[in-house]
């Protein structure tokens, strides 16, 4: 009897042993945190605001990167040294080799959605900051983000949603590129707001600045000559703002492709151009932007500001703005002021980047379309590898990729897969 | 509510009932010794004695005998001896009050079904095959011993019904990649549960050294079975489908793997030794052109492909060029060719490999203690520089009888584990890689003054650099577990088991500075080092309340039981570049990255099942599970899992006895079986959540959202499955044939769901999809010859699935990887099929090429697919959209670059043919292994034809191959899809027993030479079609890209027992 009350109590002991060793918690992941806990927060904010200029500016799925490597394949400024980069490969190659696939065109797709949403996380949650200037500060990274990503769409696609959602409408991009205007608006407001920048921004932007040069460009895009010429004249040229880099966050341009010679260089010593358009023998800008005039299989030719693992980007050249100046005045037929504006281009010693063109003034004939064109060239020249051609061969009128002598192999790039699969409002893709 | 306090009198009485009528028995004490021989009176080592109150038992040994001896209450009890491949055998022995001495000698008889085996089912539950209504497979120590190789897994290959078992990598510790009857999911991977004696182990391929090697969707570490030793294993049970696995519950989905080890005998000690030695060598060597001739000049990179531009003709006078359009645009490809010495670099990068595995096992012990101790020492070096893998493995099993009602038993197994491993496929710096895509004209030994290798090729790395690498993996590891059964009354047994499987792996890895410039900075081009700590620990304890009781004609078998598992995973990593000099570790870079990673989970079931039986020869089981896991939100968590099956012995019916039907057809079973399993695994354990991640930025906190976004209430995946099958024997028993349909569907399947960014994110997982897999299996074997002298078995395994996947939430998803496979899941279509770009041709199928007389990729138009909108004839359909080819005036394709499915890694059907003789002292072995039907992306076919060192490139170059032929397919995804069809050699033995007492005290002295993979019969243009870049991954499969082959390996061994 009493072995087997032994022999039960240890059947029982055993059956409790097994449930006594079970743990069942809530397990949450120490390495990552819930999206409640950083928006909810002031510094988690400011840490996304750093997040937005992560995303845009480091990496190969950059929009920087993509922006200046398919604008350069598309316009002749850039070839590919090796077919294995099939993506740009096909970029180059243009026309009816672009497709929906493409990897390049896709992730400047999605990261400028991607980019755009986060800016609205942050802005939805704006409310939760206190100070006034801490507030401007973050505005400032928001509005800045948000604008380039829609700038970005507005260039690349002839419609893009504005609206973060499910089957999301599209809008044309002169509405997509207005609503990019309405945030780097909102943002001068913000800057001009005494911002309080603490040291746990990232830093690097002269956001009055910035905001007015890209202000400047967008309304230039849209042909509002008066408003873009407003917003150049605002702009300190002596200023610069620039995205900054070391040997872990790299330079994406130099990481990717200046630093070897597999991907992509610069496609020749004319930077691509040729009749009208190619730049003197002594034009200080070329080699500005190439080593040298000798291409080998052994070095890659690219310079500019892709030099180094930690060499700055800019997010926009002061020659820029005084081009934009240019192109309103000779848009707006004040000739005058055009050639005034493309001589400090062309006669240029002292750029705060260092792009100097150290040229004659500009001695051609005084009409608006040869004035127009060598606005072009010095487009072409002094914003060389800077993402901004294939806009501006559009804009220029330029021959088309199915014209005589075409400069460009698209006009505006298919929708990605990934969107047109699972957004039934994605319109058809244009031809070319 | 009602219902609870009638249960719990239920119960009580039921313990009162037990406790009154184990009172007033007597005790006897006995001794029962004997025999156990086959029918041409051979001794019959390792049988499985066991007294029927289940807590006594012995094994014979060598000489096939046993004693049991022990003390139990009076009365009759029931003897059973049952043996691998034998029937089993019951006796009645009568034990009266007082001391008995028994003497049982028993024959047990063939049995090519082995019916009456017992077969372990689940971590304690074991049942006679007769009773289940489904397939499972036994392998045993025998066919490990044969297989040649040191690792478990791989000794499965050819073996296993329904099971597809690759080796991905030739590395030594390269990955083994197993899925059972198809792919089961496409979030989680495939791989089955595996369970050594009660532990549940881990198998994860966590890499601790590639961790500057990004592969993408591939999972390139060392699957950490890799630890077994096989020479400890006794047998591995492969349980396939969810219907027979669904005792595990929400784990079992994709099939579980049983593993027991060795256990004691009683007697006097028992010592078995061996040693062996391998010699590993390439099998196949790839086509390497050492023709003497480039295009253009001697600096020109990628010649066969690259538009020349103007400043390089003008700079390298002499270079002529012709113009060629490829997709409306035109390249200059140079003409004229220029004298190179070119190389063959496999002579560098390859070499013979030799290994040695050495063992020493010990069994013995009293009739209350029994033990196993084994220690092994195993060592192998891989067929690149470089690489090498060695194993320490020390095990102890114990058994011990408590009392007459209860018994322990414990098992330990501590393991050390060290290899040099070399950089997988996926990057250029790896050793197969780096011989695809260097230009084969430099001479690679050059060193400068200081013994320096000089450059190669600009931006590659010279090949022979990876000698000054080092990549080094440790890993310490402990599997325990410990069984107390109880036996409280007859046919009541308790088990209760605890099981931990704890390791560390630490990695490290240096690539010191290339001491030559120019080399991409994607290769680490100044230098890299890292370290990675993986420490997993996890454990499991089941409580298994077992009773079997007999009405009369009816049997019946009760099952309850609870059981927990949880799994804790610490990842640690760290590395830099820029290493200073003199160091070789991560401490001398000034960009130290530090990441850490923590992974832990949960899960818990109670289950019941019931199995009755009829006259031995109808079993009916019913089971149902119920789940629960911290993977899952609390409104998805519990899961209700169930099966159900029937096995009908028809052979056992009297009119089947009476007809004489059995002495021809000696044995007819049918069994059906369905259940419900679930993928617990197929998810993270915060995927659940939509999170942050923090970026290293310039020392400022850096937060990100993740871009995959979460559904809270995601749910586990269902795998449904019914399979049906029947076993027959014929001939006495000596023809054994299964056959085994199955369909199985996955509801709920988590996809990792493409979004529109335009809604914020690139993905969602989400449980959007479906997938099925259907099939059936077939496995054969028969005993031919059976004499004194000689015996000649021969077997066969045929398996063949279809899997589909029938819903997606997306048209496709697309897979990652480096390899440029394009990998798509696509609905409507097989798992991981390849999707991509192909030739055009005309009406007759023929290539259609272009106006210049070279081959062209398919063009059309490409529009969204509308449901309910004809499709015009020529289009088809595929992954949402509407292909239709277009031709211009001209015939010539137009419009853009169409896709369609050009390849399928799913094989049609696997078969293996296998025999084994014995004549006398002479044993033979022959192993077949076939796989057919699958294709295989062969990325570093193409690789080697663009940089000027392939068969293809040389064709060009000696103008049998038009100009531009290279450059015109390279972006022709078709032309890199090959049949990977293949039969192997897969093992081939030969040994010899030595006389008995050659050495004194020695016996079964045995010599063996056994090859593995000795040939291949393939058509494929690479190394080996059997090989996968993406690791173990089950989503990305039949890749190749820079992986190392699998060797061909000659084994030598010498085993002997004293």
């Amino acid at each position: 009897m009493r072995h087997n009350i032994i022999k039960y109590s240890l059947c029982l002991l055993v059956t409790s042993l097994t449930f006594t060793s079970c743990y069942r918690d809530e397990y949450l992941n120490p390495s990552q945190a819930s999206n409640e806990s950083v928006v909810t927060n002031t510094n988690g904010l400011i840490a996304l605001c750093n997040g937005l200029q992560f995303r845009y500016s480091v990496g190969r799925t950059s929009p920087v990167y993509s922006t200046i490597t398919a604008n350069g394949l598309s316009t002749n400024e850039l070839i590919v040294l090796n077919q294995g980069n099939t993506d740009e490969a096909t970029l180059q190659a243009g026309r009816g080799n672009v497709i929906g696939n493409n990897a390049v065109v896709s992730r400047l797709w999605e990261q400028s959605h991607i980019i755009k949403a986060n800016a609205n996380l942050i802005l939805d949650n704006i409310s939760i900051v206190g100070d006034a200037g801490t507030k401007n500060a973050i505005l400032c990274y928001a509005h800045l983000y948000r604008g380039l990503a829609l700038l970005q769409l507005g260039t690349y696609w002839e419609q893009a949603p504005i609206s973060i959602g499910t089957a999301a409408e599209f809008s044309p991009r002169a509405a997509v590129l207005a609503e990019a205007v309405k945030s780097f608006e909102s943002g001068a407001t913000a800057a001009a707001g005494s911002p309080v920048f603490t040291s746990a921004f990232q830093g690097g932007i002269d956001f009055v600045n910035t905001f007015a040069a890209l202000s400047a460009r967008a309304y230039n895009m849209l042909g509002n000559s008066d408003k873009a010429l407003e917003w150049a004249n605002k702009v300190d040229l002596t200023k610069k703002s620039e995205w900054s880099y070391d040997d872990v966050t790299r330079n994406p341009i130099f990481d990717v492709s200046y630093s070897n010679v597999n991907v992509c260089e610069p496609i020749d010593f004319n930077l691509g151009l040729s009749g009208a358009l190619l730049p003197a023998d002594n034009d200080g800008r070329v080699l500005f932007y190439l080593k040298s005039k000798t291409f080998t299989t052994t070095a890659n030719e690219g310079k500019g500001f892709f030099t180094a693992n930690g060499a700055k980007i800019p997010v926009y050249l002061p020659g820029e703005v005084t081009l934009i100046k240019a192109e309103c005045y000779a848009r707006k037929s004040d000739l005058t002021n055009a050639v005034a504006e493309l001589n400090k281009v062309l006669t240029k010693t002292n750029d705060a980047f260092g792009v100097n063109a150290a040229q004659a003034a500009y001695a051609g004939e005084q009409t608006q379309s040869a004035i127009l064109t060598e606005i072009y060239r010095n487009r072409c020249i002094e914003l060389f590898n800077g993402g901004l051609k294939l806009e501006d061969s559009r804009r220029f009128g330029r021959p088309g990729p199915k014209d005589a002598g075409s400069e460009r192999t698209r006009n505006y790039y298919p929708y990605p897969n990934s969107e047109r699969d699972n957004n039934p409002k994605t319109p058809a893709d244009p031809e070319v | 509510m009602k219902v609870y306090p009638v249960k719990g009198r239920l119960v009580n009485t039921a313990l009162l009932f037990l406790f009154f009528a184990s009172i007033g028995i007597s005790q006897a004490s006995f001794t029962i010794k004997g025999s156990v021989k086959d029918a041409s009176d051979e001794a019959l080592i390792g049988v499985n004695v066991l007294m029927s109150n289940g807590a006594i038992g012995a094994i014979t040994d060598l000489d096939g005998n046993y004693e049991i001896k022990g003390s139990l209450p009076s009365g009759t009890y029931t003897l059973n001896f049952s043996y691998v491949g034998y029937g089993a055998k019951s006796e009645k022995v009568t034990l009266n009050s007082g001391n008995n001495d028994i003497l049982l000698n028993v024959i047990l008889e063939a049995d090519a079904l082995a019916l009456d085996e017992v077969v372990v089912t689940g971590s304690s539950l074991n049942a006679p095959k007769r009773q289940l209504g489904n397939a499972i497979t036994s392998i045993k120590a025998a066919d490990l011993e044969k297989s040649g190789t040191a690792n478990a897994l791989t000794s499965l290959q050819g073996r296993v019904p329904g099971a597809k078992i690759t080796q991905v990598s030739g590395d030594p510790a390269g990955a083994m990649n197993i899925s059972l009857r198809g792919v089961n999911s496409i979030s989680g991977g495939s791989d089955p549960l595996y369970v050594i004696d009660g532990v549940i182990v881990s198998n994860a391929a966590t890499a601790v050294t590639q961790t500057g090697n990004n592969a993408g969707e591939g999972q390139v570490g060392t699957p950490r079975m890799a630890d077994l030793n096989p020479n400890d294993i006794e047998t591995i049970n492969v349980i396939n489908g969810a219907a027979a696995a669904a005792v595990y519950g929400s784990r079992a989905s994709n099939g579980v793997v049983l593993i027991t080890t060795k256990r004691g005998t009683s007697g006097k000690p028992r010592i078995t030794v061996g040693t062996s030695l391998n010699i590993n060598q390439l099998r196949k060597r790839v086509y390497i052109s050492t023709f003497g001739k480039q295009f253009g000049f001697a600096a020109l990179r990628l010649g066969n492909i690259s538009n020349v531009s103007a400043a390089q003709i003008a700079q390298n006078p002499g270079t002529t060029t012709i113009p060629i359009v490829r997709d409306g645009a035109t390249a200059n490809l140079s003409t004229n060719l220029v004298d190179v010495t070119r190389y063959d670099y496999q002579d560098q990068l390859f070499r013979n490999g030799t290994g040695t595995d050495n063992f020493i096992n010990v069994t013995g012990g009293s009739e209350k203690t029994k033990y196993y101790a084994g220690i092994s020492y195993m060592n192998n070096e891989g067929i690149t520089i470089n690489s090498d893998f060695s194993r320490l493995g020390l095990r102890l099993n114990l058994d011990q009888i408590l009392t007459s009602w209860a018994s322990l038993s414990v098992g330990v197994n501590a393991v050390k584990s060290a290899s040099s491993d070399v950089p997988t496929g996926n990057v250029f710096w790896s050793p197969v890689n780096s011989i695809n895509i260097t230009n084969n004209i430099w001479d690679i030994t050059q060193r400068d003054a200081n013994g320096n290798l000089k450059a190669a090729e600009p931006t590659r790395i010279n090949p022979l650099s990876i000698e000054t690498f080092q990549m080094r993996q440790n890993v310490n590891r402990a599997i325990s577990n410990a069984k107390l059964s109880l036996f409280p009354l007859d046919g009541l047994q308790v088990d209760l088991i605890a099981g931990m499987d704890a390791f560390s792996q630490v990695g490290t890895q240096y690539i010191p500075l290339y001491p030559y410039a120019g080399v991409n900075p994607a290769f680490f081009a100044n230098g890299y080092a890292s370290t990675a700590n993986n420490v997993s620990f996890q454990y499991n304890t089941d409580l298994n309340i077992t009773y079997n009781k007999d009405f009369g004609d009816i049997s019946s078998n009760t099952v309850a039981g609870y059981n927990y598992q949880n799994s804790r995973v610490d990842y640690t990593q760290s590395n830099g570049e820029f290493i200073a000099p003199g160091f070789t570790s991560v401490n001398g870079s000034p960009t130290r990255l530090t990441s850490y990673a923590l992974s832990r989970y949960w899960i818990d079931g109670y289950f019941a099942q019931q199995t009755f039986g009829y006259k031995n020869q109808f079993f009916l089981t019913g089971a149902a599970r119920v789940d629960n896991s911290s993977i899952f939100s609390e409104s998805s968590r519990n899961q209700l899992y169930t099966k159900a099956s029937l096995s009908w012995v028809l052979s056992e019916s009297n009119f089947w006895k009476n007809s004489g039907l059995g002495s021809a057809w000696n044995t007819a079973k049918l069994r059906a079986s369905f259940g419900e399993a679930g993928g617990v695994a197929a998810i993270g354990p915060y995927d659940r959540f939509n999170l942050i991640s923090a970026n290293n930025y310039l020392g400022k906190n850096t937060l990100t959202p993740n871009t995959q976004l979460a559904f809270e209430n995601v749910a586990p995946e269902r795998t449904r499955e019914l399979e049906v099958g029947a076993d027959f024997s014929f001939l006495k028993n000596r023809l054994g044939l299964g056959i085994t349909y199955y369909t199985q569907r996955v509801f709920d399947l988590l996809v990792n769901k493409q979004l529109a960014a335009s809604e914020g994110g690139t993905s969602r997982l989400d449980n959007v999809g479906e997938m099925e897999n259907k099939g059936f299996e077939v496995s054969l074997n028969y005993n031919v010859l059976n004499s004194k002298d000689l015996n000649w078995d021969v077997y066969a395994v045929y398996s063949q699935n279809r899997n589909k996947v029938v819903k997606l939430g997306s048209p496709t998803v697309a897979i990652g990887t480096v390899s440029g496979a394009p990998a798509f899941l696509i609905e409507g279509s097989p798992a991981s099929v390849f999707y991509g770009t192909y030739y055009a041709r005309d009406n007759e199928g023929n290539i259609l090429n272009t106006a210049q007389g070279l081959p062209q990729t398919e063009k059309g138009t490409v529009t969204a697919y509308k449901e309910g909108v004809a499709v015009p004839d020529g289009s088809y359909v595929l992954g949402g959209f509407v292909y239709t080819p277009k031709r211009d005036a001209n015939g010539q394709p137009t419009g853009v670059a169409l896709r369609k499915i050009i390849g399928d890694p799913n094989p049609d059907f696997t078969m293996s043919l296998g025999t084994n003789l014995k004549y006398k002292k002479f044993s033979f072995g022959l192993l077949l292994d076939g796989v057919y039907g699958v294709d295989v992306f062969n990325a570093d076919r193409r690789t080697r034809q663009g940089v000027g060192i392939g068969d293809y490139s040389e064709k060009e170059l000696k103008g049998e191959l038009p100009r531009g032929y290279i450059y015109s397919i390279y972006l022709n995804e078709e032309w890199r899809t090959e049949d990977g069809s293949f039969t192997k050699i897969r093992e081939a033995s030969l040994g010899y027993q030595l006389p008995d007492n050659l050495i004194k005290g020695l016996s079964n002295l045995s010599f063996t030479v056994i090859g593995r993979n000795l040939y291949s019969f393939d058509s494929y243009d690479g190394y080996d079609p059997e090989t996968n870049a993406g690791g173990v991954s089950d989503r990305l499969r039949g890749v190749d890209f820079g992986n190392v082959p699998v060797p061909r390996t000659i084994q030598f061994t010498l085993r002997g027992s004293f």
